[in-house]
């Protein structure tokens, strides 16, 4: 069971300028692997994570996925803010052909919302909110789950409560993390994609890659401070 | 997640496997009850958002045109003699101004589709096709309970007859919403690929009611604007639904081949571009 990317190319027309995200890009995600995504703004981490889900499809290559995958979990943008809790687990319930009631209880139980669950989620606070969009992704059972900056949720007594639910998923599925918050990627992940540089790199040893990433990060940052700080050369003689 | 777990024309010569589609790795489906599926969950979701908001949220999708109709009968009482003597202003009204606005409603509400539900595009199984169906389906279903209830309601009130043929005035109603999705569906796709046209078009069409005989039946226009107004397919249905309402009303024009040749050219382009548009954005 894997997901394979081959010879994936993927470009971007934006205000009639095109932008090459990924090239004959390849990628195997075999089941179990815990893969963590990192790379600055626009290296192409949520465009990857689009292409796996099959939200995107790329310019030319091949996808082949032989497991579930998740939607791109983390910033809520698949729950309706005008209905109420019910109502977007009852929807994913039927996307994904389970028991709306199964999926309800699950999610009522799992977020502790009560009576709320009733409600337009428009009222809820963004912490439930937040834990109604965790459990909500939770709910279904993937082979693989993508992860889009991050899963925090809610206080700290549910944190653990969701902390021990993705120790206990990851045992037996994969994710892929696509973060800016690298300790997690050292705690969680396998292998470590990174994105931005001539041509992504995958690394089996997290620790030190993503140490070097951040070196080449602050390197980056100083070299554009020092251009931002040096005073303007004006050459008057001229 | 959608994916056809095997290739029907296998090169190795194998036996060609079944086609299936695998979801989220819970259930199998074939691809026909994946898609009822789909669209089940996205029109359900769609008819909460949209009307289980309030309490009397689905009776305001009914009571809404009611008072768009009663308001155009009074102004309609006000300008005095513009409806043709053989017809009940109550028929005229209702053959007239429900049929622009299933058009109007179906072609707004088609080209917003995939914009307005954007997020629902990051779950694989949803296509920008799929918010389109399920945004025509919904519509056409709660238009048609709408119009049922008008027609009724104006067969009681100005106690008129029903109409002569019941089916051909259903037609040319949902012939009036078909043109709209077709026209929604060209115009969705136009909406990333070109806006300023979209725009365009959707200004043109705020003029569209005065061109389309919902304020005056077109023999109260001169003759020489005919010609020119024969080519707007709505035009065609409103007069048309008037004549099969009232046959003692005869609509000067009313070709229903010219509009369902109209409705098919339309469509095919609608899914063209719809499918262009998706190769275009990803």
């Amino acid at each position: 069971m894997s997901i394979e990317l081959v010879n994936i190319s993927k470009t971007f027309t934006t205000l009639g300028r095109r932008r090459t995200v990924f090239r004959n890009f390849n990628l195997v995600i075999p089941k179990g692997l815990n893969l963590g995504v990192i790379g600055p703004n626009g290296a192409g981490k949520s465009t990857l994570l689009s292409l796996l889900a099959g939200g995107m499809h790329p310019d030319s290559g091949k996808i082949r996925r032989n497991m579930s995958v998740s939607w791109p979990i983390g910033y809520g943008g698949g729950v309706s803010l005008n209905v109420s809790g019910v109502v977007n687990c009852r929807f994913l319930a039927r996307l994904y052909g389970k028991d709306p009631q199964q999926i309800v209880d699950f999610v009522t139980d799992f977020t502790e919302l009560g009576e709320y669950m009733t409600w337009p989620v428009k009222t809820y606070s963004s912490g439930m909110r937040s834990r109604l969009n965790f459990a909500l992704s939770m709910a279904i059972d993937f082979d693989c789950t993508l992860v889009d900056e991050g899963m925090g949720a809610g206080d700290q007594f549910f944190r653990t409560k969701a902390d021990a639910l993705i120790e206990e998923r990851r045992k037996r599925s994969s994710f892929v993390l696509v973060t800016h918050n690298l300790p997690e990627v050292v705690a969680q992940c396998d292998k470590v994609l990174v994105l931005g540089g001539p041509e992504p790199e995958l690394c089996d040893n997290v620790e030190e890659r993503v140490k070097q990433y951040i070196r080449d990060m602050t390197d980056l940052r100083d070299k554009k401070s020092h251009l931002l700080t040096q005073p303007h050369s004006v050459n008057a003689g001229e | 997640m959608t994916e056809i777990i095997a290739n029907p024309q296998a090169e190795d010569g194998a036996e060609p496997p079944v086609v299936r589609v695998e979801t989220a790795g819970y259930a199998t489906a074939t691809p026909m009850l994946f898609q009822y599926r789909v669209l089940k969950a996205v029109i359900l979701r769609e008819m909460s958002q949209r009307h289980g908001q309030y309490r009397i949220g689905y009776l305001l999708s009914i009571v809404t045109p009611i008072i768009g109709i009663a308001v155009l009968m009074v102004m309609f009482n006000f300008r005095g003699k513009v409806v043709p003597s053989s017809m009940p202003l109550g028929v005229f009204v209702v053959t007239g101004y429900p049929l622009w606005q299933g058009f109007q409603g179906l072609y707004t509400k088609v080209t917003a589709a995939a914009g307005r539900s954007d997020p629902l595009l990051m779950f694989p199984q949803i296509t920008q096709l799929d918010l389109i169906l399920a945004t025509i389906i919904l519509e056409f279903a709660t238009n048609t309970v709408v119009f049922f209830v008008l027609c009724v309601g104006v067969m009681v009130i100005f106690h008129t007859d029903g109409p002569v043929d019941p089916l051909g005035v259903i037609f040319c109603y949902w012939g009036c919403m078909w043109l709209g999705s077709a026209l929604g569906m060209i115009l969705c796709g136009l909406q990333r690929a070109a806006p300023l046209v979209v725009q365009f078009i959707n200004t043109f069409m705020r003029f569209g009611m005065w061109f389309s005989g919902v304020l005056y039946a077109i023999n109260r226009l001169p003759n020489w604007l005919w010609p020119y107004l024969k080519w707007n397919p709505i035009l065609h249905l409103i007069e048309g639904c008037r004549t099969l309402w009232t046959p003692s009303f005869v609509a000067p024009i009313f070709s229903p081949t010219y509009v369902i040749s109209i409705g098919f050219v339309l469509t095919t382009l609608g899914f063209v571009v719809e499918r262009l548009s998706r190769r275009l954005v990803g």
